[in-house]
């Protein structure tokens, strides 16, 4: 074990330095857009020196992917979607692998759903069902297909992916960490509130404390007639929520199936009446 | 071709020119990796004595952070923002055709008070577009009249951030707002 591990510290330098370099591209307008790339990286994201360093890198290669990706980053975060969506398309149209990218940030950003999902459904069938991760690595791309179909109203087809994604990811025990929230809310909507609560016992098995979680047993609790138990999930998620603070939070942008104190303080409010 | 009609074609041809021109001039305008001068930080926003508040004040030494660095806030969340817009947006028949995206980006300062409004729009297909300027105006005036903001915060320090909301427009209807 003691070698292995050796191994793979020897190792990591060899790695580190196999992400840069660049000299492994054999034309020189590649070599430099990759080198130029790599110095605008080393400044403060979607700062002057940065960004002209990666115009200079656009200019050796216009097609250049990583520097299109990486420059139109900061537009996205702080708001210009117009100057990231014409970085973004050139990207995609040097390279479909950064349909990954617009596709996700389409569904985080901007809820386009219908132009999200037509991204990554490009990349699914590329990849032969197998789109990767989303940029934050939070989900499997399936799992956000299925939160665009479900968005757009197509709940069955919706449910399809995630069972798809979820199934697929069990049998490698990869499920991801929201994924049977999600599936349970999209069940919820569909009025399966067994099958709802179902999948989100198994969430509160993949994350024992997501008060999230637990507000949304106790709406599936309350639709079934159970308020004794909808009442105990709602104290539970009140609980979670205001002494340990794990709840679905992201400093960029409102999460799907978000839940807010106010949410369950309002349910908790009703059983007082 | 007779004397008039070259005229009429020259004229038709020299617009057609003149408005290839105009296109092509701002297509080229629009491509940022054509950009000679970029602020020292993408997004700054400028003060602008035409329309931001001269007693506006910031309160650090000009540098403004980005909104997801120190957790800018509002009271109640992008739940209360929502419910703040969606509730006050007051949809007219004019607005029928706007579909769309409307980006507000503006200045939180240390105080939680807002200035420096700028406003992007685009259309369904991330095209620059100029909608109605009285649904412009309502907008922003609504963003305007939120004022419960949380500044941002580091190490107990509060700071000016920059922060924005986009609204998704179907068919002159409010769909979605993020942040």
């Amino acid at each position: 074990m003691k070698q292995i591990l050796l191994i793979v510290l020897c190792s990591l330098p060899c790695l580190i330095m196999a992400q840069t370099n660049c000299s492994l591209f054999k034309d020189e307008a590649h070599k430099s857009a990759c080198e130029l790339y790599w110095k605008a990286i080393e400044y403060n994201q979607g700062s002057r020196e940065s960004q002209e360093l990666f115009v200079q890198s656009l200019k050796a290669c216009p097609t250049y992917g990583p520097s299109l990706h990486e420059m139109s980053v900061p537009y996205l975060k702080r708001g210009d979607f117009f100057n990231w969506k014409q970085l973004m398309d050139r990207a995609v149209a040097a390279d479909p692998i950064w349909l990954s990218d617009r596709g996700w940030c389409l569904f985080k950003f901007l809820r386009d759903y219908k132009n999200s999902f037509a991204d990554l459904k490009r990349l699914y069938d590329i990849n032969k069902g197998q789109p990767g991760y989303s940029g934050d690595g939070d989900y499997n791309l399936r799992i956000i297909m299925a939160l665009n179909q479900r968005a757009m109203g197509n709940l069955k087809a919706s449910l399809a992916y995630f069972n798809e994604c979820i199934t697929d990811h069990e049998k490698k025990e990869w499920v991801g960490l929201f994924d049977y929230l999600h599936l349970g809310v999209t069940r919820m909507m569909l009025k399966d509130y067994k099958g709802a609560i179902a999948d989100l016992n198994r969430e509160t098995k993949k994350y024992e404390k997501l008060a999230d979680t637990y507000y949304y047993l106790g709406l599936c609790y309350k639709k079934l007639g159970q308020d004794q138990k909808a009442y105990t999930n709602f104290t539970q998620a009140k609980e979670l929520f205001t002494k340990t603070g794990y709840y679905r939070n992201d400093p960029y942008c409102e999460v799907p199936d978000q839940v807010y104190l106010s949410d369950i303080e309002d349910e908790l409010k009703k059983f007082k009446n | 071709m007779k004397l008039a009609g070259i005229k009429h074609h020259f004229k038709k041809t020299g617009n057609l020119i003149l408005f290839l021109l105009v296109v092509s001039i701002s297509i080229k305008a629009q491509d940022v990796t054509k950009t000679t001068k970029f602020p020292q930080q993408v997004g700054d926003i400028t003060f602008d004595p035409k329309t931001d508040r001269a007693n506006f004040e910031l309160c650090g030494n000009g540098f403004i952070n980005q909104y997801y660095g120190l957790k800018t806030t509002y009271q109640g969340g992008t739940k209360a923002i929502k419910k703040h817009l969606t509730s006050n947006y007051k949809y007219k028949t004019a607005y029928k055709n706007i579909t769309g995206y409307v980006t507000i980006r503006f200045v939180v300062n240390c105080k939680g008070q807002t200035d420096r409004f700028r406003v992007f729009q685009l259309d369904e297909n991330y095209q620059k577009v100029k909608y109605d300027i009285s649904f412009i105006s309502h907008l922003t005036a609504l963003c305007k009249s939120l004022n419960k903001w949380i500044p941002g915060k580091y190490n107990n320090q509060v700071y000016d951030t920059y922060y924005y909301l986009n609204l998704k427009m179907v068919k002159g209807q409010i769909k979605e707002i993020t942040p």
